[in-house]
């Protein structure tokens, strides 16, 4: 308890701040946090259910100061002047907020150990000029944030435009040649080809379509990429049925180019938790890749299986050599190698930038290795969760 | 029964929707209005738990976007949620910053990272892997929220409860 030197103390200093204040409530606090005596209105300011105030703990009446007994514990063992909460907001049951300082010093900065001193400032006032000048300046912080979004983003599609516009009169033009000339050479010829000769003008177009849609599909997941707006609609897939179906697409350009599948796969269903459609492109342009560099007349190994808690899959082809700096750059954006600077159908390989985009964007990892015996092996593990 | 109260502390830019989360929370509705917070807002919310009581004292501060967030709001602080808006990612960028904040007053200080209005993006992919990258280096675990519709937010504090609840 308080000597009766300390209360007339306390009483003195309340006095001279409420001669600057008004809205001040406080308490006195013995060491052990209890409280000695107070102010009349501070119980309508407890935050928790109390009859009584003097006899409480202060931590038990103030939400603000459970957690902050060793702050108030410096403050009586000297070692720290005060602890201060600034802006405390405590709403009225009419629903309007008001705003309290909350400040506990030494009631005797001489002696700290003798108590503490807790008082309650009423800051409503200037904190609700303060409130409206922050509403402003975040309210006109987010308009600027969405202008410099907005502006952000026309960049990004007048570059996406003019990305589209260089593909459209380099990349587009090469097979969309190619199909008119093998239309037309199918037309004309219709009755003098042979059917071996037909079939052949037929599957070249085939292909070439093929390379302009996935052309055009691995553009739109690029955008959708660069715009971050790329979402993925998780469901069950069956990796395995998905490689069945997509070697089968393929097989017009395969066959041709006596190029063969050798397939490795898991009896039951190879389930991963992802987007149909994004995996499809996943499976899609890595079988692709690998059709574009194996040389004609060689197996394409594809290894679907269980590897610890992932689905993994391995396409395996005998590419063109590469260097170790070669693979690391793979997975870059238009990043063409020598050989593929060469290969007619080399596209604008954006494929295997879009691939490892959307295995990351599964939680999953692909990677590429090579070995001189085995050729180019390229590596996707799907968690199964 | 034990009764055990601990106080947790809800960082990050201004307008990520701190207020709207703990009013979804405590209150169980929504308020499309947005109100700047100034300083801090204390809630507590009761938990039954099996083994007795946690009541968690909901600390709802200020978004400190160019100031520090004042160091005595987070004294006693035990878990903090760190919350960033899924379309602005210059809010995700900020929670290192945050955490930074959380750990030089409690080193050991248990972090749930919270990415919401997840009903404005749909699950943008570039977003959540950034967030997950986020939790994965700082150490804690992250959930996707929408204080508008409810998504995931009894989700973040079940999980901050968990935290708190387990033995160190």
């Amino acid at each position: 308890m308080m000597s009766d030197q300390g209360s007339a103390r306390l009483s003195c200093q309340v006095r001279r701040f409420m001669a600057r204040t008004r809205g001040l409530a406080y308490a006195q606090i013995a060491p052990d946090l209890t409280i000695v005596e107070a102010s009349p209105n501070l119980k309508a300011l407890v935050t928790a259910n109390a009859k009584e105030v003097v006899g409480q703990r202060l931590t038990d009446l103030f939400w603000e100061f459970v957690g902050a007994e060793e702050a108030l514990l410096a403050i009586l063992n000297g070692e720290s002047a005060s602890y201060r909460l600034e802006w405390v907001n405590f709403v009225l049951p009419d629903g309007t907020t008001t705003y309290l300082t909350f400040e506990v010093g030494a009631l005797n900065e001489a002696e700290p150990g003798a108590g503490l001193i807790f008082v309650i400032e009423d800051a409503t006032a200037h904190g609700r000029l303060e409130q409206v000048v922050m509403q402003d300046r975040n309210e006109l912080r987010l308009i600027q944030g969405r202008l410099t979004a907005a502006n952000a983003e026309l960049q990004r599609l007048l570059q996406f435009k003019s990305l589209v516009l260089s593909l459209a009169s380099s990349e587009f033009r090469t097979p969309l040649t190619t199909i008119r000339l093998y239309a037309g050479l199918l037309m004309k010829e219709s009755s003098t080809a042979g059917p071996e000769d037909r079939q052949r003008f037929i599957a070249t177009i085939y292909g070439q379509a093929n390379r302009l849609a996935s052309l055009v599909n691995d553009l739109l997941d690029l955008d959708l990429i660069e715009a971050g707006h790329l979402n993925l609609n998780r469901v069950p897939c069956d990796l395995s049925s998905m490689i069945r179906q997509v070697t089968e697409v393929m097989n017009a350009v395969v066959i041709p180019r006596r190029l063969t599948w050798t397939f490795d796969l898991p009896e039951q269903p190879l389930i991963v938790q992802g987007d149909a459609e994004h995996l499809w492109r996943i499976v899609y342009n890595l079988s692709s890749n690998a059709v574009k560099y194996a040389p004609e007349n060689t197996p394409i190994q594809v290894i679907g299986r269980f590897e610890a808690d992932a689905a993994a899959l391995h396409i395996v082809s005998a590419g063109p050599s590469m260097t170790e700096t070669q693979l690391a750059q793979l997975f870059q954006p238009y990043y063409h190698t020598e050989a593929a600077r060469q290969n007619p159908l080399s596209g604008a390989d954006l494929g295997l930038f879009v691939v490892k985009y959307l295995v990351e964007a599964h939680g999953g990892r692909l990677a590429v290795t090579r070995q001189p015996d085995r050729g180019t092996t390229f590596s996707v593990r799907l968690p199964l969760q | 029964m034990i009764v055990i109260q601990k106080k947790v502390c809800l960082l990050g830019d201004f307008s990520v929707g701190k207020t709207s989360l703990v009013r979804r929370f405590i209150e169980g509705r929504f308020d499309d209005k947005y109100l700047s917070t100034i300083g801090v807002r204390i809630s507590r919310k009761t938990l039954q738990r099996s083994n007795g009581t946690l009541n968690l004292l909901v600390w709802d501060l200020a978004g400190a976007q160019e100031f520090n967030t004042q160091a005595s709001y987070l004294v006693g602080v035990a878990a903090a949620l760190i919350v960033c808006d899924m379309t602005r990612r210059e809010t995700l960028v900020s929670c290192a910053k945050y955490v930074q904040q959380v750990r030089a007053m409690n080193q050991s200080a248990l972090l749930v990272f919270v990415g919401n209005k997840v009903d404005l993006v749909g699950e943008s992919v570039s977003a959540e892997a950034e967030l997950r990258a986020c939790s994965e280096t700082q150490g804690g675990d992250y959930v996707l929220t929408s204080a508008k519709t409810g998504v995931g937010v009894d989700l973040a504090f079940e999980l901050l409860a968990r935290k708190i609840e387990a033995p160190a």
